[in-house]
């Protein structure tokens, strides 16, 4: 038993053999069709999530955790850790972080950290994934706090969405609203970077995109992890991942699909690549 | 008690507060359990009425607008936590309400709202039943918690609502003690103090609204206030009349008629332009509306330009927002002093987009169609022009130094303009660099290829690189004999270049393009874009399309109004 928890929230899409390994207690979001409410991940799947979003003629809404929920997380980990370490989605997109920093000021200021990640999908994931690492090493609660601020501005998402359609109506696009109201169809390349949702450019094809995608991502190397993401199109992230391989390490590179709070703003269809860069020595 | 303006719709009925008298003069001094929990339901049912418009308070122009849902959720989850409770501790419900709040908070203002709750039962401590001085002080450790509940707090949302009803209530409760009294200034504070949140902050401001979260605890309290009156507001009626914003009644000058002329260019795809002209003409009057399915271009004179701006970017985006205050215009042109008191709406709006990079593109284009796919695109600026109507050095030279911008790109999209374009850059004392696009769709390909994060050179190089993998053809009438390139070509027959050379020619449009899309390898391309020109019908252009389909079925065949003159069709294939 680990002395120090690590907890994040469900956009961290991180797959099941990594949170169940390294003991990481994941906080779900909500997702909300119309008046009905689901808890990502518990009462909700992704496939019937996908489903729903395809054909549902309400858009999903997706809400923070509440405060309620991350006390009781934080209580009954620390019937049994001594600290807890709680790494979440960007303030700036979202109240998970003001929900989980709340209930840390009422459950105990001195034992629990929240920490503003200011990545999501499986940037967040590596980020979490390297605490939970040096937790189970047997790192102090400073120590994993020092790992997780050395990590942070190495995570690194590159994607591009098939639509912007998602993106806009979510209204959660940032600076990506310059791209809106575009005439033709494009593919906008995207990244995530500093809690922010930035348009890097737009190809009007598939294979471009993906090429584009690979090429970017190859201006980052040498890489230490990467994992494939992608929102219900597992045939298009297995090319990416093969189209990876002059990259690194294929075996280490997962490919997971994003849940439904980040898959409601990106839409089906879109394939990104989520990284951290090697440490520079 | 004042006679209730609802009375028509509404039973009035004895609230069920202690001191049970006949008269309206006794002062309701104490609140029990039971009684909080009634006003509490009450007060949920008030917000149910207004939900909706306090979901339309909306900051951003996204039609994401759910503060008013989030908030009334968090209510009715804080009722469901004390409906089973039979407690007479006014405490005890208030704790109840607290932790179904908590549990239930959607939404940043519904986290906020769970915080109040949450203050105001630990402000009761443990008390059966509160007076007007413990409600006060209920009210003050509702918003010292509502503060703590933010990392970083923000005047001019609920907290100042919050704050400012605590300071109110203790005020009045040191001069009466009764409760419908003091819950009834609260209420008015909170009105006032929504009316006044656009001018403590910025973002309210510009998009000429109030706190929606504010808004929502005014709405809370109002209801309160309400039930305490002896109203019955029940969940889920019918609705009789809502009430609006506070803003709508405190903060816009309704005097002679004057409100804001509101001007901007709304731009989308498949547009209901008759639709959206009866929509907006009935927000407002002096309504001028053109446009057509892509463009429309709006001015309305209205006291609510936030609800047009609101209906307008629910159908797509905006551009060029210029909303004038015609009051203070009409008082400065009386040379009548301005009002001290500044309206809550901003005389001008920020263009919504944000400056992405410190690089602008000038291009050069074609056709009002071709015009708005370039704009679509991110282009800085568009100068008019193309075939036979070649801007000057000077016109691109004015476009590429009117930019913010020190660092510009060119696509002049013609061969014959890339001349005057290299001339601007000499002139031009900023960094301009030509990317050498000869067509239309090398030119969007360019555009496309612009990289928000790189610099200058970067993306000419990138732009350079991408205008080689499209191969476009332009369709258009010869106008007189000629021998070019071995082709014999008669007056008036249809011609096509590829990447700008002659390569055919035959009698009707069609074919021509047919045989064009054979010669550009289309079969290897995932997308062909058929830009069709101004004497082009619709109708003609989707004819065309369905024969390309039928030739090519594996590729995606887009067809866009480019409204180009002289061109019948430009194509690309990629």
């Amino acid at each position: 038993m680990s002395h120090i928890r690590i907890v994040t929230d469900s956009i961290a899409d991180i797959p099941a053999s990594f949170v169940n390994e390294l003991g990481i207690t994941v906080v779900p979001c909500n997702v909300h069709f119309g008046t009905e409410t689901f808890q990502d991940g518990i009462n909700l799947s992704n496939e019937e999530f996908y489903a729903r979003l395809r054909t549902s003629p309400i858009l999903p809404t997706t809400s923070q955790p509440s405060v309620g929920i991350f006390e009781e997380t934080y209580r009954r980990l620390l019937l049994e850790a001594d600290s807890i370490v709680s790494i979440h989605i960007p303030a700036r997109v979202s109240g998970t972080f003001n929900s989980a920093a709340t209930a840390a000021q009422a459950v105990s200021e001195t034992r629990i950290v929240v920490i503003d990640s200011t990545q999501i999908a499986m940037a967040l994931g590596w980020i979490v994934i390297r605490a939970a690492q040096a937790a189970r090493a047997g790192c102090s609660l400073d120590e994993v706090v020092a790992v997780v601020r050395d990590v942070i501005p190495r995570a690194r998402l590159l994607a591009f969405l098939d639509t912007l359609e998602y993106a806009h109506r979510g209204g959660r696009i940032g600076k990506g609203a310059a791209l809106m109201g575009t005439l033709l169809r494009v593919k906008p390349i995207v990244q995530f970077l500093n809690s922010e949702l930035l348009p890097v450019e737009n190809v009007r094809t598939q294979r471009r995109a993906l090429e584009r995608l690979i090429e970017l991502v190859k201006e980052y190397c040498p890489l230490e992890e990467m994992a494939v993401i992608h929102a219900d199109v597992p045939e298009l992230a297995k090319e990416v991942r093969a189209m990876l391989g002059t990259i690194g390490p294929l075996e280490r590179t997962p490919i997971t699909e994003v849940g439904p709070v980040l898959g409601a703003h990106a839409g089906p269809g879109a394939v990104g690549v989520a990284f951290l860069v090697k440490e520079r020595t | 008690m004042r006679k209730s303006k609802r009375a028509r719709t509404e039973k009035i009925i004895r609230p069920a507060v202690v001191e049970p008298n006949d008269s309206n003069q006794v002062p309701r001094r104490w609140c029990d359990g039971p009684t909080l929990k009634r006003l509490l339901g009450a007060a949920t049912a008030w917000l149910e009425y207004n939900a909706n418009a306090i979901n339309a308070l909306n900051v951003f122009p996204v039609p994401d607008g759910d503060t008013g849902t989030n908030m009334l959720l968090t209510m009715k989850a804080a009722i469901a936590e004390v409906a089973p409770s039979v407690s007479h501790s006014a405490a005890e419900i208030a704790q109840a309400a607290a932790h179904g709040a908590l549990m239930g908070a959607r939404g940043n203002s519904g986290v906020i709202l769970s915080q109040i709750l949450r203050g105001f039962a630990r402000g009761l401590d443990a008390k059966e039943k509160f007076n007007a001085a413990d409600f006060a002080a209920a009210l003050r450790e509702a918003s010292t918690m509502a503060y703590k509940g933010v990392i970083r707090p923000v005047e001019g949302t609920i907290l100042t609502v919050s704050r400012d009803t605590a300071t109110a209530a203790a005020s009045v409760a040191t001069v009466t003690d009764d409760l419908l009294v003091v819950l009834e200034r609260v209420a008015l504070a909170a009105k006032d103090s929504v009316a006044r949140t656009p001018q403590l902050l910025q973002v309210l401001r510009d998009a000429g609204v109030v706190d929606a979260g504010g808004q929502g605890l005014y709405i809370i309290l109002e209801g309160a206030a309400r039930f305490l009156r002896g109203e019955n507001i029940e969940m889920a009626t019918a609705i009789s009349e809502a009430t609006g914003p506070a803003f709508e009644v405190s903060a816009l000058d309704r005097e002679a008629g004057y409100g804001y002329c509101t001007e901007f260019v709304l731009q989308g795809q498949n547009l209901d332009f008759e639709r959206v002209r009866a929509d907006i003409s009935a927000m407002g009057d002096s309504a001028i509306i053109v446009g057509d399915e892509y463009l429309i271009r709006v001015h309305v004179h209205t006291q609510r330009p936030g609800q047009v701006l609101e209906y307008a970017t629910s159908k797509g985006t905006l551009r060029k927002i210029k909303i004038d205050n015609m009051q203070e215009q009409h008082r400065e042109f009386l040379g009548l002093p301005l009002p001290t008191e500044q309206p809550a709406a901003p005389k001008k709006v920020p263009v919504t987009v944000e400056q992405l990079s410190d690089l602008g593109v000038v291009v050069v284009a074609p056709g009002p169609g071709l015009t708005r796919v370039f704009e679509s695109l991110g282009a800085s600026s568009i100068v008019p022009g193309g075939q036979s109507m070649n801007p000057s050095t000077e016109e691109l030279l004015h476009a590429i130094d009117s930019l913010t911008t020190d660092n510009v790109i060119v696509l002049p999209n013609n061969k014959n303009i890339i001349l005057a374009a290299r001339q601007a850059q000499g002139l031009s004392r900023k960094n301009v660099v030509i990317v050498p696009t000869r067509t239309v769709p090398q030119g969007i390909a360019a555009l496309l290829a612009l990289n928000y994060q790189a610099d200058l050179q970067t993306n000419a190089q990138n732009m350079e690189r991408a205008i080689t993998r499209i191969q476009t053809a332009e369709i258009t009438r010869a106008v007189r004999a000629a021998e070019i390139n071995g082709i014999q070509i008669a007056e008036g027959s249809i011609i096509g270049l590829l990447n700008g050379d002659l390569i055919t020619s035959g009698p009707d449009v069609d074919s021509v393009v047919l045989e064009m899309l054979d010669r550009m390898s289309t079969a290897r391309a995932e997308i062909i874009t058929v830009y069709f020109g101004a004497d082009v019908s619709e109708n003609q252009a989707n004819a065309l399309a369905t024969r390309i389909r039928e030739a090519y079925p594996d590729q995606e065949v887009e067809v866009v109004n480019g409204g180009q003159p002289h061109y019948y069709y430009i194509l690309s294939a990629e």
